[in-house]
């Protein structure tokens, strides 16, 4: 029994069908990159998998817990958490408003303190701006307060939809730095980007999508091999 | 003088409240609730025909079934029209004020139903020589005290923090484990909570009971809303403080053409939504994001 | 795109769509009214709603922008036709109207020529507001236009300059015969189905605004919004005329909010996508209405006598709605257009 199990998941939304049969399975501690040009589907993924849209078929459980129909905060609960596209921080309250919000789906509440002060420690620049508007950090800090946000709930598994988004590279290459600190951990993670680069080397394993199908399954080591990855991500037909 | 000013602060207070009342349910759910009306309507009603018992016993009564009729507009009518889109949910609940008056017709009767609440708070006292009614203290201190009450709910417990941010971004805080269903049943119920408290405020100072007895105060408390700033509690709260004074003050300076207080009011409601669709409390265009 | 196509009937001119409602009011409208004369009133009463509901179609079904508004724009026109019409004999020594401005008071036109007026009245006003109003979408929109009949009633139920206030307004003349008012009716239809079927109606299904949501509103769709909120008041105004003709008086609180929750109930039980939509709902909710009425008053009808207490009827019209809504938001029709029953194959 794996971590996080997603088995032949077919989804949409409404007549409209974006994925046709996905299935992956994910381990504890381990990363899995899932990488893919606009519009293949890898949001309506990550959307699927924490029951903001229902799939039309399929199955996906954590844990061994079958987790489909159910909706995104009784699946946080069970220890799998969405650091959404942009971020989605709460821009008008504050720093530390934001951090009290993810504790809201933590399952153990006498750990909360400590929790906090975990997450305060990997990230520190959220202590010296707790009292601040959330919306006055800079894109990186909205970021790290964004993935603080969802540590907190001590989720088995962390999932971000692209956080490279709009980020300079500096700041690209802390917030990654981080994540291998959190796998190192325990939790996995699983990263949605449209930079292949970023992620091929640094996850265990990345999926290749396109059209809403996985075209290809790579490890760091065939990333290293530019043509082949090319042709997975471009989708040459030969 | 001092009447004049107690009155317009207390009036105020009591928009305020009912707006405070229409703008959490409408933070969670993006639903203007007409039939909130109904919510302050049957705590008034409840306290005229309980009147032989304390009034303190009396009002828990009143609380109770504003509360619990407000939970069960959600529970039955409202939660299954989520995600139908804001104007069925606005006619809906259009319908279900209408539904409502006509049920409070058939048990209590078209005519008014009266009866003298605490008559005690009608007498007067001295303040700074002047002679000001008891009624008017009392309804500035009562919604103080109820306003401070909220406002540390809202700003400073782990519901009001959920309750502020599920009104920005819901679906955010869905995935950060905010119970939906929970939630803004929980709105529902302090927005019936605060409909009682209103209730109450109004019956002492007019004690003639009808069905559409809250339609008025609702329609005001919206206008207070949309002024104010339908985004932020404390903009809608402070919008129905100044309608309140606003109109206090029309009626006071208008003379003869008082009776057109109400379209002056309307004409800037719309001036407002114009040039500031988000009430004024906000940043130019902010109800686009809603 | 695949979702649009399914809101709206309508794409293009199809004689079924048309005169299948033609025939259905005609003949239910004929059956019913004449077989008596108070019968004939209720029928008269359905058509000047009919009107309203239409009015109502054009605007807030294909746009999908809610207006409360439109009261606004029936009371003006009923106040218009009503005031236009009633003899000058009435309006200077009735006592409801001693503060009526003399011009006022000494004009005297024909029916037709104040109906015309009336909607002319209704179209201008809904333009001019709604070069403004239009600016707005989703609840800003429900309110301001709420805040619209708001003013229009706090007006008009005020001031004895401009007609009776709180008071009736006498002496109002009735339609003569049923044939005006279905007349009306059906000329309102067909001005309704030829802008839904024209690119106008199309643009303005395609850019319903479902949700508070809509993306930033370009210059074209507000234009378009704009003109159909003209014409929708048109017919407002023309349908308070036309109440007013058949109550034969004018009565501010006819056009308040009991008329808009009437009317709306109408548009959104039938369904709001259709003229089809339009005549079920209103269809639906007199007939219903009706019957609930002679139940009242403690008549048989085939045969049953059933005794109900005075009041049931309005609680079941907020219930039908408010049940119609949780049922089927889209309404009984579905929004699509009248079609004649196919047992081949059910379309989809």
């Amino acid at each position: 029994m794996s971590l996080l199990e997603v088995n032949d998941v077919y989804s949409g939304y409404g007549k409209v069908e974006v994925l046709f049969g996905i299935s992956f399975k994910i381990e504890p501690g381990k990363s899995l990159g899932i990488v893919g040009p606009n519009g293949v589907g890898k949001s309506t993924l990550l959307k699927t998998i924490v029951g903001e849209i229902q799939p039309k078929s399929g199955a996906i459980s954590l844990n061994g817990i079958e987790i489909l129909g159910k909706g995104p905060e009784d699946i946080v609960r069970l220890g799998l958490c969405l650091v959404p596209e942009g971020r989605q921080i709460f821009g008008g309250l504050s720093v530390a408003e934001n951090l009290q919000l993810g504790l809201t789906g933590r399952q153990d509440k006498s750990t909360s303190k400590k929790a906090l002060d975990k997450v305060k420690e990997i990230f520190p620049v959220l202590t010296s701006h707790a009292k601040h508007q959330a919306g006055m950090l800079s894109g990186g800090q909205q970021q790290q307060l964004a993935i603080a946000r969802a540590l907190i709930a001590d989720p088995k598994i962390l999932l971000l939809d692209e956080p490279s988004l709009g980020l300079s590279p500096t700041v690209i290459k802390d917030v990654f730095d981080q994540l291998k600190s959190i796998i190192s951990n325990g939790t996995s993670v699983i990263i949605v980007e449209q930079r292949a680069h970023l992620v091929t080397s640094f996850a265990d394993e990345t999926l290749i999508m396109r059209n809403g199908k996985i075209q290809a399954r790579i490890t760091p080591e065939d990333a290293k091999d530019e043509l082949k990855l090319k042709h997975a991500y471009f989708g040459s037909d030969n | 003088m001092i009447q004049a000013i107690l009155d317009a602060i207390s009036l105020g207070g009591t928009y305020a409240l009912a707006a405070l009342g229409l703008g959490l349910v409408f933070g969670v759910m993006r639903l203007v609730n007409f039939a909130h009306a109904e919510l302050i309507t049957i705590s008034a009603y409840i306290l005229v025909v309980t009147n032989d018992l304390p009034l303190l016993v009396s009002f828990i009564i009143a609380a109770v079934v504003t509360t619990l009729l407000a939970v069960a507009m959600e529970l039955l009518i409202y939660r299954r029209l989520r995600g139908t889109g804001p104007a069925i949910m606005l006619i809906a609940s259009f319908g279900l004020s209408v539904l409502l008056q006509r049920v409070y017709e058939l048990i209590f009767g078209a005519l008014p139903k009266s009866a003298a609440i605490a008559p005690w708070m009608s007498g007067e006292v001295k303040v700074a020589g002047a002679s000001v009614t008891i009624s008017s203290i009392a309804t500035v201190v009562i919604t103080i005290v109820i306003l401070l009450i909220a406002g540390y709910l809202i700003e400073r417990t782990s519901l009001g923090l959920q309750l502020r941010a599920a009104a920005i971004d819901f679906k955010t805080a869905r995935l950060l484990g905010v119970r939906s269903n929970r939630l803004i049943a929980a709105a529902f119920a302090i927005s019936g909570v605060l409909a009682a408290i209103v209730g109450f405020i109004v019956v002492v100072e007019n004690p003639q009971v009808s069905p559409m007895y809250g339609v008025n105060i609702t329609i005001l408390a919206l206008v207070g809303i949309v002024i104010g700033g339908i985004s932020s509690l404390r903009g809608s709260a402070l919008g129905g403080f100044m309608v309140g004074v606003i109109l206090s003050l029309l009626n006071t300076f208008l003379g003869n053409a008082r009776v057109y207080a109400y379209s002056w009011l309307f004409l800037l409601v719309l001036i407002i939504l114009l040039v500031r669709p988000g009430g004024i409390m906000s940043k130019a265009n902010e109800m686009e994001r809603v | 795109m695949e979702k649009i196509k399914n809101i709206s009937g309508i794409t293009r001119f199809s004689l079924t769509e048309l005169f299948g409602p033609i025939l259905i009011i005609t003949a239910a409208s004929c059956l019913i009214g004449f077989s008596s004369a108070s019968l004939m009133l209720t029928v008269q009463f359905a058509l000047c709603y009919f009107v309203m509901v239409l009015a109502l179609q054009v605007f807030v079904g294909n746009s999908g922008v809610l207006s409360f508004g439109h009261g606004a724009f029936a009371m003006l026109g009923a106040f218009v036709s009503g005031l236009l019409t009633a003899p000058v004999r009435i309006k200077n020594n009735a006592l409801s109207m001693t503060d009526l401005l003399q011009s006022i008071a000494d004009i005297q036109v024909n029916l037709y020529l104040s109906l015309l007026i009336a909607a002319i009245v209704g179209g201008v006003v809904a333009g001019i507001t709604g070069v403004f109003l239009m600016r707005l979408n989703g609840l800003a929109a429900g309110i301001a236009t709420f805040a619209l009949l708001g003013v229009a009633y706090n007006f008009f139920f005020n001031n004895t300059k401009f007609g009776p206030g709180s008071q009736a307004l006498p002496g109002v003349p009735k339609f003569q015969n049923l044939f005006i008012p279905l007349l009306l009716a059906l000329v309102a239809l067909v001005l309704v189905y030829l802008l839904n079927v024209s690119s106008i109606g199309r643009t303005l299904r395609a850019t319903r605004e479902d949700n508070l949501a809509a993306p930033a509103l370009g210059i074209n769709i507000i234009r378009v919004r704009r003109i159909a909120f003209a014409l929708s008041g048109a017919l407002a105004g023309l349908a308070g005329a036309m109440y007013s003709h058949v109550a034969g008086t004018v009565q501010v609180q006819d056009y308040y909010l009991g008329f808009t929750f009437l009317t709306l109930s109408m548009l959104v039980i039938g369904g709001s996508g259709s003229i089809w939509g339009a005549l079920v709902g209103t269809l639906l909710v007199i007939s219903v209405g009706q019957v609930l009425l002679m139940m009242e008053q403690g008549k048989a009808i085939f045969g049953l006598s059933i005794d109900l207490p005075n009041g049931a009827r309005a609680i079941f019209i907020a219930a039908t709605l408010v049940v119609a809504l949780l049922w089927r938001s889209s309404g009984v029709t579905n929004g699509k257009e009248f079609a004649f029953p196919n047992f081949k194959k059910k379309s989809n």
